[in-house]
């Protein structure tokens, strides 16, 4: 008896140390082949796929002819299963792995825990290439004057926006393009309504990842909405859910909400906007997005989608800095990494091979130019349909597939230079003296917005008052007040 | 459950040498395995920087502590974590123990067999289709309550993801359901080592089925019953994480109900990724859950002192 209590007693003080982070047991430093002599080094490189990438070593191999041949270096394709890497980020990152160059998202807190090598120097010595493609943007993964990590090719910027199904739009005779504002689609929506009484989104707002206020914004949410800045009031940060643009929002949802419009099960809805058009069950969207968006789905929902502008089109920080390729500061390889970086960005074979594999082995290039599966093959049993040309340095130097669209890294380019540039692009706020306030403000949002936002039986003055106690509560004027210390500071330097 | 006369650890060792040396490697295992991690509990008092390492970080005190008692959230998920742990482990005993006690008068062993592997399905499911299964009752505009009972009987339809009041009750169904079939199997093992010969007796002096199982039954099983309850709650300060993330799908309106320690850390740490904080919340529940091991064990020691566990 005694025995198995001493056993049970530590039990649970092991899985105290379980929690306390220090496992350690990734599968990191399991591969370590491919060393060929000193002088070539292989550089250990992690990112993610939420598709199919059984075949990476062969992919591998392949790249490394290439890369050893004009770099001199070698790289270990570390490709992880999407949801594993998302729930690992926090121990890749802890500077226990050994691995040499990553992606992730901007993670604020391990650049604050020193995870990441600066990459000032070694980038005007071994990135030339980069900075001709990145420009200006190179500067976005700057923070406390340390060049932490390289944004990839993908679109900087964005467009508060509707998009639809057109061919409903067609058959019940709506002319979308009258649509201005929010407002506008009442009558749309109600028409919607009324010829297919049976549709449960009408107007897709938001699911259960997420408030609305995330997806669909006219301001620059700097990161997390805590805190924001509105563009026609470009030196202060303000409470978001003490503005009237907010307020204004909420009631028009409000609204919506009471008219049927919107999903009653929004809080737990958990499927997107584009499964439930694909079903006829959603006519519109309230999103913010790069202005291909409806084009590239039309294929994937087999639905005619199209789109209208609800406002500007703006550059952010956190929407260029989505995804940020890094150096870890752990990495005994910070050269050969940047070289293999700076092959990335620019070397249309290479970023080809790993995007989409061996040519006739796992994809056939058409009359066209354009590629396709090779017969027999889907992409749910293709053994290299890794889709990542959204994750790879440049994606866009990849071979294109027959359902994508034309030129679509021109097209791009062009989105992102016509924009507008936020007052606050370059800024990251560094939350480490209110990390208390933001943890407990954001749980404060996570559990109100739902309700604040699309519960229409709510009344919209209860409901915000409700929110903005709360968030006072949780200290959200601290946070606001020590961000607009760091921004004033942004706005001197620069 | 006889207790064992002690014998000097000399004495133990000559005699047993044999069975300590097979003791060896699992205590070399624990050693690594459980002990050695636990230095890594110092982070929870660090600012973690990956240049210093585990040990070499930054010292900033109870810092990392803060944003679990800062708001009055804490009140909240801790009341949440500590009553919801409560109802299980009474609960669900009491429910083990009615379902293992009538499992165990089922005489066929066929039928037995079936009912047991019936009752313990609902274990094996994972809590993420539990959350679908749950859905399809509960869903505001398709959910099977909604357009199947309310509707047809003429009552309004009940927005359950919006909801609080009926929460408690839906949690603690779902977990009764999910683990009864599991927790039973315990308590029928033991039952199966009462000797018969008791339950004859007692028939034979006329008691009934409700005298024996007070009489018999429940004395027999209160070892079981305390190791269990004691176990319980050493992890009272645990939540079950997939019942409180996963069965309310995370809606938001939800949380004065749902929120326990766990998912509220697992909300406000996956905004920042602090290893620091997520470290601090480990070492808060494991220190509080030791120690209310010790109390509770002191507690049985006064009730009786036989089945108290050290």
């Amino acid at each position: 008896m005694k025995k198995r209590v001493l056993s049970i007693l530590l039990c649970v003080a092991m899985t105290s140390a379980l929690l306390a982070g220090c496992g350690g047991t990734g599968d990191g430093g399991r591969e370590k082949g491919g060393d060929s002599g000193k002088e070539v080094e292989t550089v250990n490189m992690t990112y993610f796929s939420f598709n199919n990438f059984d075949d990476t070593q062969m992919v591998e191999d392949a790249v490394n002819e290439i890369t050893e041949e004009k770099i001199g270096v070698r790289v270990k394709l570390n490709a992880m299963e999407g949801g594993q890497y998302m729930a690992q980020q926090t121990m890749l990152l802890s500077g226990s792995e050994d691995i040499d160059l990553i992606v992730t998202p901007l993670v604020t807190d391990a650049m604050n825990s020193g995870a990441f090598a600066d990459m000032s120097d070694l980038i005007e010595e071994y990135g030339q290439g980069i900075k001709e493609v990145l420009g200006d943007d190179i500067e976005a993964g700057r923070y406390h004057g340390c060049l932490y990590g390289l944004p990839n090719m993908h679109e900087y910027a964005n467009t508060p926006m509707i998009v639809y199904n057109a061919d409903v739009a067609a058959e019940l005779g709506i002319d979308m393009s009258s649509v201005k504002t929010l407002e506008d689609m009442d009558s749309i929506l109600a028409k919607v309504k009324e010829a297919y009484p049976n549709m449960s989104t009408p107007l897709y707002t938001s699911n259960s990842s997420g408030c609305l206020s995330a997806t669909y914004y006219q301001w620059d949410t700097l990161g997390d909405n805590l805190g924001v800045l509105m563009f026609d009031n470009p030196d202060e940060i303000v409470n978001l859910y003490e503005t009237d643009e907010y307020k204004d929002l909420v009631t028009t949802l409000h609204d919506f909400s009471n008219k049927g419009y919107l999903n009653v099960d929004a809080a737990v809805q958990s499927d997107n906007y584009w499964t439930l058009v694909e079903q006829n069950m959603s006519f519109a969207c309230l999103i913010n997005q790069h202005e291909l968006i409806a084009q590239e789905y039309t294929p994937t929902t087999g639905v005619n989608l199209d789109y209208v502008p609800l406002g500007d089109t703006y550059k952010t920080t956190s929407k260029v800095t989505t995804f940020l390729w890094r150096i870890m500061s752990t990495s005994q390889k910070q050269e050969a990494a940047m070289k293999l970086l700076n092959l990335l960005y620019t070397d249309a074979e290479v970023e080809d091979l790993i995007c989409n594999g061996i040519k006739d082995v796992h994809y056939t290039v058409g009359e066209d130019g354009k590629y396709t599966l090779p017969e027999g093959v889907d992409y749910a049993n293709s053994t290299y349909y890794p889709n990542i040309d959204w994750v790879m340095p440049n994606g866009w130097l990849a071979g294109e597939w027959e359902d994508s669209i034309d030129n679509y890294g021109e097209k791009m380019t062009e989105y992102n230079d016509s924009a507008m540039v936020s007052p606050a692009y370059g800024f990251i706020f560094d939350s480490t003296d209110v990390a208390n306030e933001v943890t407990a403000c954001s749980n404060v949002v996570q559990q109100y917005c739902i309700s604040v936002e699309e519960n229409g039986e709510v009344d919209v003055d209860t409901a915000l008052e409700e929110l903005n106690q709360a968030l006072k509560e949780a200290g959200i004027d601290t946070i606001i007040a020590e961000k607009q210390e760091q921004y004033d500071a942004f706005l001197e330097g620069k | 459950m006889k207790s064992v006369k002690r014998k000097t650890l000399a004495k133990q060792l000559k005699r047993f040498w044999p069975f300590y040396l097979m003791m060896l490697p699992g205590l070399v295992y624990l050693f690594i395995n459980n002990y050695i991690p636990m230095t890594g509990l110092i982070l929870a008092f660090e600012k973690y920087q990956v240049a210093d390492g585990i040990y070499g970080s930054p010292k900033i005190g109870f810092s990392n502590f803060q944003f679990l008692f800062q708001t009055k959230d804490a009140w909240i998920i801790t009341r949440n974590t500590l009553l919801y742990n409560l109802v299980f482990i009474i609960l669900g005993n009491f429910m083990a123990i009615i379902v293992a006690n009538f499992l165990n008068d089922v005489k066929r062993n066929v039928t037995k067999k079936i009912y047991q592997t019936i009752i313990l399905l609902p274990y094996l499911v994972s809590i993420v289709v539990v959350a679908f299964l749950a859905n399809a009752f509960l869903a505001g505009d398709t959910g099977f309550i909604n357009n199947h009972i309310l509707e047809p009987l003429g009552f309004e339809s009940i927005q359950f993801y919006r909801e609080t009041k009926y929460w408690p009750f839906i949690l603690t169904f779902v977990y009764l359901w999910k683990t009864v079939g599991y927790s039973c199997i315990i308590y029928l093992a033991s039952m199966s080592g009462i000797d018969p010969g008791l339950y004859e007796a007692a028939a034979l002096d006329g008691a009934g089925r409700w005298q024996r199982f007070v009489k018999i039954t429940i004395p027999s099983l209160k070892p079981t019953i305390i190791t269990l309850f004691i176990l319980a709650i050493g992890k009272i300060f645990y939540s079950d994480f997939g019942l409180f993330y996963q069965i309310p799908m995370q809606s938001g309106s939800l949380f004065p109900v749902t929120q326990t320690i766990d998912t509220y850390v697992f909300y406000g740490l996956t905004q920042n990724n602090n290893i620091g904080m997520s470290a601090a919340a480990g070492f808060y529940q494991s220190v509080v859950g030791f120690v209310l091991v010790l109390l509770s064990n002191i507690m049985v020691k006064r009730v009786s002192e036989e089945n108290a566990m050290f």
